[in-house]
């Protein structure tokens, strides 16, 4: 398991968009329809934009 | 796009039963990106999840939504009331809470006692405030009429720069681009580079990067797709203008996005990706239009429509200006 203190690190590196979908979804719990709703933004780009940022952080990560 | 909508949605459970955790594994059997993608979130969610505490940086940044510091964080604006509840719940979170609350309310008096030193100075030097906040004043209304002057001056040159271009040469790019994450299988890092290029909006670095993917992985089955985002992203390299005004658009640029979209449309000969190449057909359309060549330019827009791709609309609507201007 990668430590959190690690992910958050790589995290701020990403823009800040980016960073409210990741958080809403594993601190806040949210699904990406509430995330989608909150962020005024369609469904599918969420889902998009969060698959993307996770492939950057593993790749930051490595 | 079904299969990625499907693990999305079990990604979103709790807790998986047996047969979903199965049927997980299948959907993402076949693609190596998918099978990455499920890898790092799981990671993500065991490290994230794991202290069952929240993290200082989200106590921080609460505390400085909830002392009017940054209340446009959107952030916590949704979280505001699970953080709170979980404070009003957790002793630990609410000592680190208590900390970080007394370390700002401490920075807080140490710049306003800073601020009122300045300004009991400044009185005592026999500074004149009220003659200075007069000319600060003057200064405004000057700097505000010479924006204004600039404002209308500028708009005045984009009315006369986008009169001067056709229709068609305009938005080249859809505002559908909710494809793009789609990788058909393109999984080298070369690629994932060039995607994040193009969505920072550099296209420079795009170029190179989709080049040294297609020069390293020539022979693989998916390499159409480099040469299809390749070919787009020409496309937005050779647009320029002048600080909005006057597009102009480079011609070889242009000319290398038409020759990368033609590999990409002889190379996407597997059957699976029709609408993929009809997407190309679509792009070279609107590269022939913006060299003038409208005969192959209407050429390649009649197969989109012919093939009912996705762009078909659109198609139509380019022939339409087309035969207008």
């Amino acid at each position: 398991m990668i430590d959190a203190e690690s992910v958050i690190n790589v995290l701020s590196t990403v823009s800040e968009e980016k960073q409210q979908i990741v958080k809403l979804r594993f601190w806040g719990d949210l699904k990406f329809s509430e995330i989608a709703e909150k962020l005024n933004k369609s469904e599918a780009a969420v889902k998009k934009m969060f698959y993307r940022t996770l492939l950057e952080l593993k790749e930051k990560m490595e | 796009m079904e299969k990625i909508n499907k693990i999305f949605e079990l990604l979103e459970k709790k807790t998986l039963t047996e047969a979903e955790t199965k049927l997980l594994e299948e959907l993402s059997e076949p693609d190596e990106e998918v099978k990455s993608f499920i890898r790092i979130y799981k990671n993500l969610n065991n490290s994230l999840l794991a202290s069952k505490h929240l993290h200082p940086d989200l106590i921080a940044s609460y505390i400085l939504y909830e002392m009017g510091d940054e209340t446009d964080n959107k952030l916590i604006s949704v979280l505001k009331d699970k953080i709170k509840s979980h404070l009003d719940d957790c002793p630990s979170c609410r000592d680190e809470y208590n900390v970080l609350l007394g370390e700002y309310k401490n920075i807080h008096k140490f710049v306003d006692q800073s601020i009122v030193r300045e300004e009991q100075t400044a009185i005592q030097q026999g500074k004149n405030i009220g003659p200075l906040a007069y000319k600060r004043s003057f200064a405004f209304k000057y700097a505000f009429t010479a924006l204004a002057i600039l404002l209308i001056g500028y708009f005045g040159l984009f009315f006369v720069s986008s009169s001067g271009i056709p229709d068609y040469k305009k938005k080249i790019f859809s505002d559908n681009t909710d494809d793009f994450y789609k990788t058909r299988g393109r999984t080298s890092d070369a690629f994932q580079h060039g995607l994040y290029a193009i969505e920072k909006g550099d296209f420079e670095d795009a170029i190179k990067y989709l080049s040294e993917d297609i020069k390293e992985h020539q022979n693989e089955k998916s390499i159409f797709y480099s040469y299809y985002i390749l070919g787009i992203t020409y496309l937005g390299h050779a647009e320029s203008d002048f600080i909005g005004l006057f597009k102009s658009f480079n011609k070889e640029d242009v000319d290398l996005a038409i020759v990368n979209l033609n590999h990409s449309i002889e190379k996407n000969n597997s059957g699976d990706y029709e609408s993929l190449k009809l997407d190309s057909y679509y792009y070279l359309g609107r590269a022939y239009l913006l060299i003038d060549n409208l005969d192959v330019a209407k050429h390649s827009l009649q197969k989109v429509i012919n093939g009912k791709g996705r762009y078909s609309k659109e198609s139509l609507e380019l022939i339409r200006q087309m035969e207008e201007n």
